[in-house]
């Protein structure tokens, strides 16, 4: 988390927060124009530029401290909620001195009697002419991707001699391989999305305009191409971990070596794209096109006139939606339940890391709870039950939750598929219960409570 | 050749499009045979609906500034008919302007200096 946060924060701060404005093509989403940059505009743009660049720069220094002082945080749940809310909370704030800026240029516009005249810009030459993605390659890419899903799927299925160990059976590589490859099947729509985005014009020189359009292009296609290629690459190393028993530690180290490849290459993207912007500076702001009222706080466009549904991004990496379009709103409503339901999701598994499991044995029902009845097992149903030391059992999470407190849900317990957990691994003992339909580990939170539950649970089925 | 579309003018968008391609071909910005955007092309372009494309290609086609098949797309004519003179919508557009500048006090010297530049570009 710690890796993904740090460069993610620093890549949004040189993005969002240009030094020299004079040479950007827009600051905070507003375009930049020849106004801004006389004597009397200037110094209003960069009054307003260094307040929130400034501002910028202490949220950054305050991310940074809290992401460093939460790698001390103790236990692996609380690190990961807390770098979640952080990464979220962080998102949100880094946003705000762009907002600001952003609202304080649109005003300082209308000062300076900057009327929209909304005109609109095409070259001839370039339209539906300017492509660069490497079509043959990230099919090429997205075709090895399939190929490596289907060499986990062959081992699951023990055709190939590769052995999986106590993971046989379980599907679990396949589904992690699938998983890791889907971001190919993300990227490929994407990144024809991108190649087909409408050309910008910068310079009455068509050949100007279609290099630069050329050159954006190719950046980001060769990005989305290097994205595939690192997704293989670990899809292949998840099959290859998958091999040894003790996986843990290299499937951290291989996380940590995966989210490294993805912020280099989205660094080498962002580095690209900045030496592009400053290499045809001075061929911008000639011709500009005055939509800036459509980006409502410079990140969100809203233009009712405009029948695209997708457009480039003013700031950061790839494109965005037209929210005025009927598609548009459906996706922007379903795009806020998402993050809506992450966020509920986060506050529940917040709670469930607080809340401990409760197990015990009433009205001859066995009964898990823990925010809610998630099992109810009736003396009826037991066919038999034993219990042991936690430390003979080998559990692999198929679905469900695998905390510090807590470990519930569907697991592969001892190479035994389909048993159901509801235990706290801190308690040191369980209790295995065998039904006609399933075999039940559980525990209370200490021993002890184990213990007395099974001395009581062992009493009435005998 | 840049085509400039105001989405504030009083002029309808199939006719501004349609104005700037005859005023590129006039000026030497759009070749004979040059291939022009596909109506889908240029109406994803410019976010416009591909009717109006569709509509300024079927005037300019009427016209004989271009020429449109299902396999090449649209291409300006090779060679233009010339008929050496004005239509007489043309006419009665120039008659207007002229009317104007001389309302507007424009000497018939400044008129034809002025013509004379436009002829050059």
């Amino acid at each position: 988390m710690f890796i993904c946060a740090v460069p993610t924060f620093l890549i949004m701060y040189f993005l969002m927060y240009p030094r020299n404005w004079k040479n950007k093509k827009r600051i905070y989403g507003v375009n930049n124009r020849n106004e801004f940059k006389t004597e009397q505009g200037a110094g209003m743009v960069e009054s307003i530029v260094s307040a929130h660049n400034k501002q910028a720069t202490v949220i950054l220094i305050v991310l940074l401290v809290f992401c460093t002082g939460l790698l001390f945080v103790p236990g692996l749940n609380l690190k990961m909620m807390s770098y979640t809310i952080l990464i979220y909370i962080g998102l949100v704030v880094f946003n705000i001195p762009f907002a600001l800026g952003n609202s304080e240029l649109k005003k300082y516009k209308k000062v300076l009697g900057i009327v929209p005249e909304k005109v609109l810009y095409a070259d001839l030459k370039t339209v539906g002419r300017v492509h660069a993605l490497n079509r043959p390659a990230i099919i090429l890419a997205n075709v090895a991707g399939v190929l490596i899903i289907v060499a986990a799927l062959l081992c699951d299925l023990k055709i190939l001699p590769i052995k999986f160990g106590m993971f046989e059976g379980t599907f679990l590589c396949t589904g992690l391989v699938s998983i890791i490859v889907m971001m190919n099947f993300i990227m490929l729509p994407i990144a024809f999305m991108v190649d087909n985005y409408r050309n910008e014009v910068i310079s009455e020189n068509s050949d100007i305009n279609t290099n630069y359009n050329r050159a954006k292009k190719r950046n980001f296609a060769n990005y989305m191409i290097s994205i595939c290629w690192i997704d293989n690459i670990m899809a292949l190393a998840a099959i290859f971990i998958f091999c040894f028993a003790k996986v843990e530690l290299i499937s951290l180290i291989l996380v940590g070596i995966y989210l490294l490849a993805i912020m280099g290459a989205t660094a080498v993207f962002a580095k690209n794209s900045i030496t592009l912007n400053k290499k045809y500076a001075h061929d911008e702001a000639k011709l500009v096109e005055d939509d800036d009222d459509y980006w409502l706080l410079g990140m969100f466009y809203y233009n009712p006139n405009d029948k695209r549904l997708n457009v480039e991004k003013r700031v950061g990496v790839g494109g965005t939606i037209n929210m005025a379009h009927p598609a548009g709103k459906v996706i922007s409503v379903f795009l806020g339940a998402i993050i809506i339901g992450s966020i509920l999701a986060l506050i529940y598994v917040g709670m469930m890391g607080a809340t401990p499991i409760q197990v015990r044995f009433e009205n001859d029902t066995v009964i898990c709870h823990q925010l809610r009845d998630e099992y109810k097992i009736s003396k009826s149903e037991i066919v038999s039950v034993e219990s042991g030391d936690l430390t003979e059992l080998h559990a692999i999470r198929v679905a469900g939750t695998g905390m510090e407190n807590v470990a519930k849900g569907n697991f592969t317990v001892n190479g035994e598929n389909g048993c159901r957990l509801y235990l706290n691994p801190r308690a040191g003992k369980y209790i295995k219960i065998v039904t006609a339909k399933h075999t039940y580990y559980i525990s209370g939170n200490t021993a002890e409570e184990t213990e007395a539950l099974y001395n009581s649970l062992s009493a009435s089925v005998q | 050749m840049i085509i400039k579309i105001n989405e504030y003018s009083d002029v309808p968008i199939y006719l501004q499009i349609r104005n700037q391609i005859v005023m590129g071909i006039s000026s030497g910005e759009l070749t004979a045979g040059e291939q022009l955007p596909t109506v889908r092309a240029l109406s994803m372009e410019i976010g416009i609906n591909t009717m109006t494309v569709s509509k300024a290609y079927q005037i300019l086609k009427s016209e004989g500034y271009i020429l449109t098949d299902r396999k090449n797309g649209a291409r300006v004519r090779m060679e233009i008919d010339q008929s050496k003179s004005l239509s007489a919508q043309n006419k009665d557009e120039l008659r207007r302007i002229v009317s104007e500048a001389k309302i507007a006090g424009m000497s018939k010297a400044d008129f034809d200096k002025l013509t004379e530049e436009m002829w050059g570009e």
